[in-house]
């Protein structure tokens, strides 16, 4: 066991806890999931596909930019933690 | 083993209280639905409605600390593995690290267990601090990555 497989398993889970944030924020609030159903289920099919590839893809590079400042094996404080994690949202989000 | 879902998404996002920066971007994550806008801009703006809420934030943060302890598991396991070259041996002994007690025999249970069981015991050592919508979010994403990464 080493650095790689923490590296493995923070990726893999990062990817599911983003994947599973985005999918609840569109097919469990109540505002927004009723616009959500009323689109085409391929269409909703595209857009979880997406998530999914968007998660994977933000998982990388968080994990990326905390290796990069070696915080897998020094841990990070929260606060330090939050500035990456909001570099990652800012970095594949829409609001640059 | 299968994903559940984060539960009720305004729920949890609005646990910290509602804020008009989470209106804001549900509205304009419903404009982009409705203009037909690309997959990937409609994602990208469900993105910024984590980045406009604290309690994803600090899932964020706490995913690290889980997945620290999902290391320490794994490393466990591994150690058995090598001994033993038995999967269900490996998932035991990592099993008995997190809740001292024998938590069943198969891989799979072992595994579900742990994480049922053991959840108050992890959250303890990784000095978290989570709600139960938070805690749904990180509890299954940590049994479907020890089901990946244990031994099989």
């Amino acid at each position: 066991m080493n650095e790689e497989t923490l590296e493995k398993i923070m990726t893999a889970n990062y990817s599911r806890v983003f994947k599973d944030m985005l999918l609840a924020a569109f097919k469990s609030d109540p505002k927004l999931t009723p616009s959500y159903l009323s689109e085409p289920i391929q269409r909703q099919r595209k857009i979880e596909s997406e998530i999914e590839k968007q998660s994977n893809e933000m998982a990388k590079f968080l994990v990326g930019r905390l290796k990069e400042k070696r915080y897998l094996t020094k841990e990070p404080s929260d606060k330090e933690l939050k500035v990456l994690i909001r570099e990652t949202l800012h970095k594949f989000g829409v609001s640059k | 083993m299968g994903s559940r879902r984060g539960g009720d998404f305004s729920k949890f996002a609005a646990s910290a209280g509602p804020s008009r920066a989470t209106t804001a971007k549900i509205r304009e994550i419903q404009t982009a639905l409705k203009e037909n806008k690309a997959a990937r801009i409609v994602v990208a703006t469900g993105i910024d409605l984590l980045a406009a809420s604290s309690p994803p934030i600090a899932t964020l943060v706490a995913t690290y600390r889980v997945s620290k302890a999902a290391y320490d598991i794994a490393n466990e396991a591994n150690k058995a593995y090598q001994k033993t070259g038995d999967p269900n041996a490996a998932a035991v002994a990592a099993g008995k690290q997190v809740v001292k007690m024998a938590i069943g025999e198969a891989r799979g249970e072992v595994i579900n267990n742990m994480v049922d069981i053991g959840w108050t015991t992890i959250k303890t050592s990784a000095g978290l601090s989570t709600d139960d919508a938070q805690d749904r979010i990180l509890t299954t994403a940590l049994r479907n990555t020890l089901d990946e990464v244990l031994p099989q």
